[in-house]
């Protein structure tokens, strides 16, 4: 449906756009010319250097890369290869999960994208070679700034191309699911709002009470008392299978939240859309507390502590809850 | 179907003026804007020479040249390059357009490119749907969503009241 409230402000729009000149229309012409030719000129060295390599390992195996030898045999392959051999480079196909910390992102991306490293993706994160909107200036994190999903890069991929492919599917998830005006929906900052979607995910991977949780938290912050989620001891200690013990209990660093009051300094997951989504619109209620309460990973929500406590005998006794405290 | 270059160049002329007046409002500056334009129909000369059957060439382009100002705008590190400040528009601002672009600039980008899509190139629904690669659904909400916060921006307001 076309407003024209919103119409009108378009047309007031009367900034002079000149015809295009016919000088323009040639250097357009041409350019599109040299490009098409550029483009076959480098499909032909991709398989000429394919086809170079392939003779270089036969024949000259021991011959270095700048050897005038395999520089002819490039070049006769080049000359030889027509539009009718070309083989196009296969795309890449990328498939990361959700609730990776960056530090198992980066050797899955390496290990599916051929000849690509970790230190590389490292370097071009490190040397600031990808920008996000969303990124606090002073922070050198990128944990959670990166969408998890599949991704397919067609020719070759660079670690640059990944990750700003990366990145800027984040700031468009969140853009659509409008981050942009956290601070007037929730009262926190984007960044602050994709933190608490971190926590969620990392709580609660694969369940249907996610806004619910980020309420819980919310609740918890504007009480100003410790949020008390422990999967940022895992991350803080970057250990999947870290147990909860009491010397982790009482080491106090940014990411204890059972001390520490607040959000942790930054995101502790790279999030899924549902949970950005839980976390920017939580659900309504009072509720503190939430545990585990049947096996299909259902979980019960109350603002009462005598309540609590009796789930948590109940959810010991299914045997959802680790023994101990 | 084969394609002659007087064809191709009549095209070219006849996309070139929506284009920029479009690219320019997306880019949120002019000379990115023009070059996004340029850039776009290389593009589709190179495609129109090739063979391919465009069905809506003005649509195509756009969205090569969105695609072309992310990457100059990655390129620069920044996310929009102008600065929404808080000087008063004058009247040579809102005929010139700069106030709209301000207020398509603080759009996210999704956002901004049905809204130009849309009002600026006048495309249609489907036409919109089919440049930007996404549903029918998603170019409407997109449409409104974005609409909604230009009718609530306070800048284009006193535009309006003073004319």
């Amino acid at each position: 449906m076309i407003d024209p409230e919103i119409q009108e402000i378009f047309s007031n729009n009367s900034a002079e756009i000149s015809p295009l000149r016919s000088v323009e229309l040639e250097a357009i012409l041409s350019r599109a010319a040299r490009k098409s030719e550029h483009e076959k000129t480098r499909r032909r060295v991709l398989v000429a250097g394919g086809g170079a390599l392939a003779v270089a390992g036969s024949v000259w195996f021991f011959s270095p890369p700048s050897d005038p030898v395999d520089v002819r045999v490039a070049e006769t392959v080049l000359t030889t290869a027509t539009t009718s051999t070309v083989v196009g480079v296969s795309p890449t196909n990328i498939q990361i999960p959700e609730g990776l910390w960056m530090s198992e992102m980066l050797p899955l991306i390496a290990q599916q994208v051929e000849g690509l490293t970790e230190a590389e993706l490292r370097a071009v994160l490190d040397e600031e070679g990808i920008v996000s909107s969303y990124r606090p200036s002073n922070s050198d994190s990128w944990e959670g700034l990166l969408h998890p999903g599949d991704y397919r890069f067609e020719g070759p991929v660079r670690a640059q191309d990944v990750l700003a492919k990366m990145s800027d599917e984040f700031s468009e998830v969140a853009g659509e699911l409008g981050y942009e005006e956290a601070e007037s929906r929730t009262g926190y900052s984007p960044y602050e709002v994709l933190t608490i979607a971190s926590m969620i995910e990392a709580e609660n991977g694969t369940g249907g009470d996610r806004a619910r949780i980020a309420r819980v938290i919310y609740n918890r912050l504007a009480l100003d008392v410790p949020v008390g989620i422990d999967s940022t001891f895992n991350y803080q200690r970057q250990d999947r299978e870290l147990e909860v013990t009491q010397s982790v209990l009482e080491t106090d660093t940014p990411y204890n939240l059972r001390i520490r009051t607040g959000l942790p300094p930054t995101p502790i997951a790279a999030p899924s859309r549902e949970s950005l989504e839980a976390a920017l619109n939580p659900a309504d209620g009072d509720w503190i507390f939430y545990l585990l309460a049947d096996a299909d990973g259902g979980y019960f929500f109350t603002e009462d502590s005598d309540e609590f406590l009796a789930q948590k005998e109940k959810s010991r006794e299914l045997g959802l809850l680790p023994d101990a405290d | 179907m084969a394609r002659d270059e007087k064809w191709i160049e009549a095209e070219c002329v006849r996309v070139y003026q929506p284009l920029v007046r479009a690219m320019i409002l997306y880019a949120g500056d002019r000379e990115v804007g023009e070059d996004a334009a340029h850039d776009a129909l290389v593009r589709l000369v190179m495609e129109l020479r090739a063979g391919k059957t465009i069905e809506n060439p003005a649509g195509w382009a756009y969205r090569v040249g969105t695609n072309r100002v992310h990457r100059v705008a990655r390129r620069r590190g920044i996310r929009n390059r102008l600065d929404p400040g808080p000087k008063p528009a004058s009247e040579f601002d809102i005929a010139d357009g700069i106030v709209l672009r301000r207020a398509l600039a603080r759009l996210p980008k999704r956002q901004r490119a049905a809204v130009v899509a849309r009002y600026e190139l006048g495309l249609s629904v489907r036409e919109a749907a089919a440049s930007l690669g996404c549903s029918e659904g998603t170019i409407r909400a997109l449409t409104h969503q974005g609409a909604t916060a230009l009718r609530a921006d306070r800048s284009l307001k006193e535009g309006r009241q003073r004319d």
